[in-house]
């Protein structure tokens, strides 16, 4: 096929580009480098100079860190928290995005219990989290990760069941109505055949709900006090009480919590973009 | 009313199974909550004490005391509206620049995407620090080049501390903008670029009739979903709060939390609450419909 001249860029054009964009993405990257770098600093060097990289790098700042925000901890609470309601509301979530699906085809209910489940979108977690609250202490569970699991549960459902309602909706009804005449229930029909098929959307919930959960502040930190039951957000925000002027030592603790997420990233580059996106654009 | 076989009766309620436990968790974990804060907007309550019937007062209270309610929610519409027209703007180049595929595009997608995986506490603790009056990385920076007049108390300043917020939440959401954009991008088919071309038209002119026409329905979206996160912020102005003076950055969600937990207002506090619920329906509800009626007018 014939190019067409203008869709070639000259070559000044080339150069502004990856000048412009080189400078975009260094001013984006910028924070972290600032923190990386920050943090393998003594807090004399750094009060010395906050700019310079760090003449001999030491892990004083983490020991510090690991230490006083008590992470092994608070990343161990985090990651069953994480863990446990990322299970729970795939489950819970994908059997009822997959009986919504199949109910819309015969009744109107499945359109009112979709609408209803999806609204919880539009509602701002602040408008819940004082009755939560009162909720937890009537069944003594503040101060229990069982308890902000069960808040995750209600609170996280509508985007998974958003999302994967749109993908059951996707696949022909005739696949499954064939199935069920081969004999299959309702319920083998879902773990033999719906569950396998859905692995695509399966992982982008999972991807988006881990992050979400991972970086969830307000609920972990109204509904829990007690220092050993905290998540490392809440820990975090702790240490930025004690040690916001020992700024090393709070670079060091920010990158305790920021690091398992990243490193996955870098992993699942690809699958993370594009399911924090959609994610996104259905929520 | 439509009849319904023996068969087809036993599908509905194994379905209606299926979707139970997912009714019962959100149910009971949040609708109940939600109309528990509708219900106690009407009370004066602090916590302990029994709770006093007093109708609208709570509210009525809010909009005389106008200092808190008022900053409160101009700090809540000022951080919205400056983060959803700059990240929106800002996004929107990103991707015009990256949509084409040359090399390194991927790499620096990977880079400008990263700041998504980060936590807004750890947004905030980063900035706060960088921007630290004294010690911080960029009054260092600015006094090093001898702009030491820049140097200002970051936190500390009215309307630039919500400046710095409206900057942590850009920095975070351009991975996402950006994404959206990108695939909006990427979905305009080549022909109507191609076609213009030969009808001579420069890129200005393509990129103003042809690409942002074609972009409106992720314009709208992502203009929707970043202004109705902006209306419910909370991790960052809380996180920054001992570092200013009170209320400076104070937003509508920092306020019910700050009523409820540290004033021991809970009635107050859910007035306010059912406030931002409303104000989150009307205006999200709102800007949709303006986009999408102007969405509409541009075909």
């Amino acid at each position: 096929m014939p190019r067409i001249r203008s869709q070639r860029p000259a070559l000044a054009v080339n150069i502004l580009f990856y000048v412009a964009i080189s400078i975009l993405a260094l001013v984006v990257v910028f924070p972290i480098l600032a923190i990386v770098s920050n943090s393998f600093k003594t807090y004399g060097e750094y009060m010395q100079n906050p700019v310079s990289l760090p003449a001999h790098p030491v892990l004083e700042s983490y020991a510090k860190a690991w230490q006083g925000g008590a992470f092994a901890v608070h990343l161990r609470n985090t990651l069953f928290v994480v863990v446990s309601s990322v299970a729970g509301i795939l489950v819970i979530s994908g059997l009822a995005a997959y009986g919504i699906a199949r109910l819309e085809e015969l009744t109107k209910l499945g359109t009112v219990i979709y609408a209803f489940l999806v609204a919880g979108i539009m509602v701002p977690p602040t408008t819940v989290i004082v009755r939560v609250f009162f909720l937890l202490q009537t069944l003594h569970l503040l101060n229990a990760l069982s308890g902000v699991i069960f808040c995750y549960l209600g609170a996280y459902l509508s985007v998974p069941v958003l999302l994967m309602t749109g993908f059951f909706k996707s696949v022909p009804k005739e696949l499954f109505d064939a199935i069920e005449i081969d004999g299959c229930g309702p319920v083998r029909t879902f773990l033999n055949i719906v569950v396998p098929l859905s692995r695509p959307v399966i992982s982008t919930v999972v991807i988006l709900l881990s992050v979400w959960l991972w970086n969830e502040f307000l609920f972990p930190y109204i509904l829990i006090s007690a220092d050993r039951k905290m998540t490392v957000q809440v820990a975090l925000q702790n240490m930025a009480t004690m040690f916001w002027t020992d700024v090393p030592t709070m670079f060091a603790s920010v990158m305790f919590t920021i690091l398992p997420l990243i490193a996955v990233y870098l992993i699942l580059q690809r699958q993370f973009i594009e399911g924090l996106s959609r994610g996104a654009l259905k929520g | 009313m439509k009849q319904y076989s023996r068969a087809q009766t036993r599908k509905i309620a194994v379905y209606l199974a299926f979707i139970a436990p997912a009714l019962a968790f959100f149910s009971f974990f949040f609708v109940y909550p939600v109309l528990g804060t509708f219900e106690l907007s009407l009370y004066r309550w602090d916590g302990l004490a029994p709770k006093v019937f007093v109708g609208l007062a709570n509210l009525r209270f809010l909009l005389k005391d106008t200092s808190r309610m008022l900053t409160a929610l101009s700090n809540t519409l000022f951080i919205s509206v400056v983060t959803t027209i700059t990240l929106n703007v800002g996004s929107l180049v990103i991707a015009l620049m990256l949509a084409r595929d040359r090399r390194l595009t991927e790499l620096y997608k990977t880079l400008l995407f990263l700041p998504v995986v980060i936590s807004r506490v750890a947004s905030a603790i980063i900035f706060g620090c960088l921007l630290d009056p004294s010690s911080g990385f960029i009054n260092y920076l600015l006094r090093a080049i001898g702009l030491g007049r820049l140097a200002l108390p970051w936190l500390g300043t009215p309307v630039v501390s919500l400046l710095v917020i409206s900057a942590i939440i850009i920095w975070g959401g351009i991975g996402v903008s950006m994404t959206i954009y990108i695939a909006g991008l990427k979905a305009i088919p080549t022909e109507l670029t191609e076609a213009a071309d030969i009808d001579g038209a420069g890129s200005m002119r393509k990129l103003r009739h042809i690409t942002l026409p074609l972009l409106a329905p992720a314009l709208t979206v992502n203009f929707c979903l970043v202004f109705i996160s902006c209306l419910k912020v909370f991790d960052e102005p809380w996180l920054i709060y001992h570092a200013t003076p009170p209320r400076i950055s104070s937003t509508v969600s920092t306020i019910i939390v700050w009523e409820a937990f540290s004033g021991s207002q809970f009635g107050v506090s859910a007035a306010m609450a059912v406030l931002l619920f409303v104000l989150t329906l009307v205006l999200g509800f709102g800007v949709l419909f303006l986009l999408r009626a102007r969405e509409r007018r541009m075909y």
